[in-house]
């Protein structure tokens, strides 16, 4: 079980407390609001906590994140798939749900994984 | 499990002229680096050397212990400069006996697997498109760029290159992926500390290109086809006189699967 407040403080110093994390019941939740739950101990946060080890994880919240993260200015070029893609082809490629931007999606896959360890 | 004897030979291959050559090229140098640094014996084909005629050569001269390459790959090849075809699927015979690290997108998948089945002794590599960060400044095709030198690119050449440094330092096989694996742990968690707006962008490829990372060493022969019990069992049914005809096949298996 993660500790949420260690959770919470480290996706917040990493910028990403409003960046979709899990979805329940065709909702996304942020790190922001799962937090404000966690602290009202409430019947969301009951049924969110289970989905936080690791958390469902549509292909909708995934591209979700990454065109935010896109319309923020943080996503870095990427050499991958034999070439190189700007901050703008990799949004692009995400955005057709192209093979290329499936992978892209998985790689913000492992990203919540991780920080759900 | 392998470990390399003191003193091994290596040969290499690390393209230059390709695209993000400066990062393919210094980004592997550390290797050599390292196993010079260690006392090993290197014969290393880098830019116009990593081309098939001259590592086949210098294999076949040197019989090295270990091949190491760097350059872009896909399910069935692994080319050196201006892509140049070095392995293939059904030219890796060279490679019986040798313990072999392709730093090569997606080699792990087909080819990683038939070099082990033509005698290699250890392979690892990557069964899908292995890849990295830079910022928007670096130029990756610069022949002294050096992966090291970017924040955001040094995570994934170090952890990549742990393998074969660990190898040099004595760790056997399974120990030198296991510490590879943990340098991308402890990257991963480094960058889980920071405010960089990068942070998470790379904390996603550390982790993807982690989990793609396949040590082989033994190919295991497929089992047979599930065979249900009843085919045998009516195919022997004429041997014993019964007198069920052949041509008749698929109306018996009828009755028997109804």
């Amino acid at each position: 079980m993660i500790d949420i407040q260690t959770w919470y403080d480290r996706l917040v110093r990493l910028g990403e407390e409003d960046y979709p994390f899990i979805s329940h019941e065709g909702v996304m939740y942020t790190p922001r609001q799962i937090f404000s739950h966690a602290q009202a101990n409430d019947a969301i946060w009951a049924s969110l906590q289970p989905l936080l080890n690791p958390g469902e994880i549509t292909w909708e919240l995934l591209k979700e994140r990454i065109l935010k993260r896109y319309a923020e200015g943080r996503l870095l070029q990427m050499y991958i798939l034999g070439r190189s893609w700007t901050a703008e082809e990799i949004a692009e490629e995400v955005r057709k749900d192209s093979a290329a931007g499936q992978e892209f999606m998985l790689m913000e896959k492992k990203f919540i994984e991780e920080m759900s360890r | 499990m392998v470990s390399i004897p003191a003193g091994a030979k290596i040969v290499t291959s690390r393209a230059l002229n390709v695209e993000h050559g400066g990062h393919i090229a210094n980004g592997s140098k550390h290797v050599v680096d390292s196993a010079i640094e260690n006392g090993y014996t290197i014969f290393d084909n880098v830019a116009e050397q990593a081309v098939h005629d001259t590592v086949h050569q210098g294999i076949q001269m040197n019989d090295p212990f270990i091949f190491y390459g760097a350059g872009h790959g896909n399910e069935t090849t692994f080319t050196g400069d201006n892509l140049d075809v070095i392995f293939t699927t059904a030219d890796c015979e060279i490679l019986a006996g040798r313990l072999v690290n392709l730093h090569s997108c997606s080699t792990g998948s087909r080819l990683g697997p038939e070099i082990i089945k033509k005698g290699g002794s250890s392979f690892l590599g990557f069964v899908k498109d292995w890849g990295w960060l830079a910022g928007d400044d670096i130029d990756t095709n610069d022949p002294n760029a050096d992966p090291y030198d970017c924040i955001y690119a040094k995570p994934f050449w170090e952890s990549a290159n742990q393998y074969m440094i660990s190898l040099f330092t004595g760790r056997e096989t399974k120990r030198a992926y296991m510490e590879c694996y943990e340098k991308y742990n402890e990257w991963i968690e480094y960058w889980k500390e920071s405010d960089d707006p990068g942070a998470a962008q790379i904390i996603g490829l550390l982790a993807y290109d982690r989990d793609i990372m396949v040590l082989i060493e033994e190919i295991l022969p497929s089992p047979p086809p599930s065979q249900p019990l009843w085919k045998p069992i009516v195919a022997m049914l004429p041997i014993f006189g019964i007198g069920l005809v052949v041509n008749q096949w698929d109306e018996i298996t009828k009755l028997f699967t109804q």
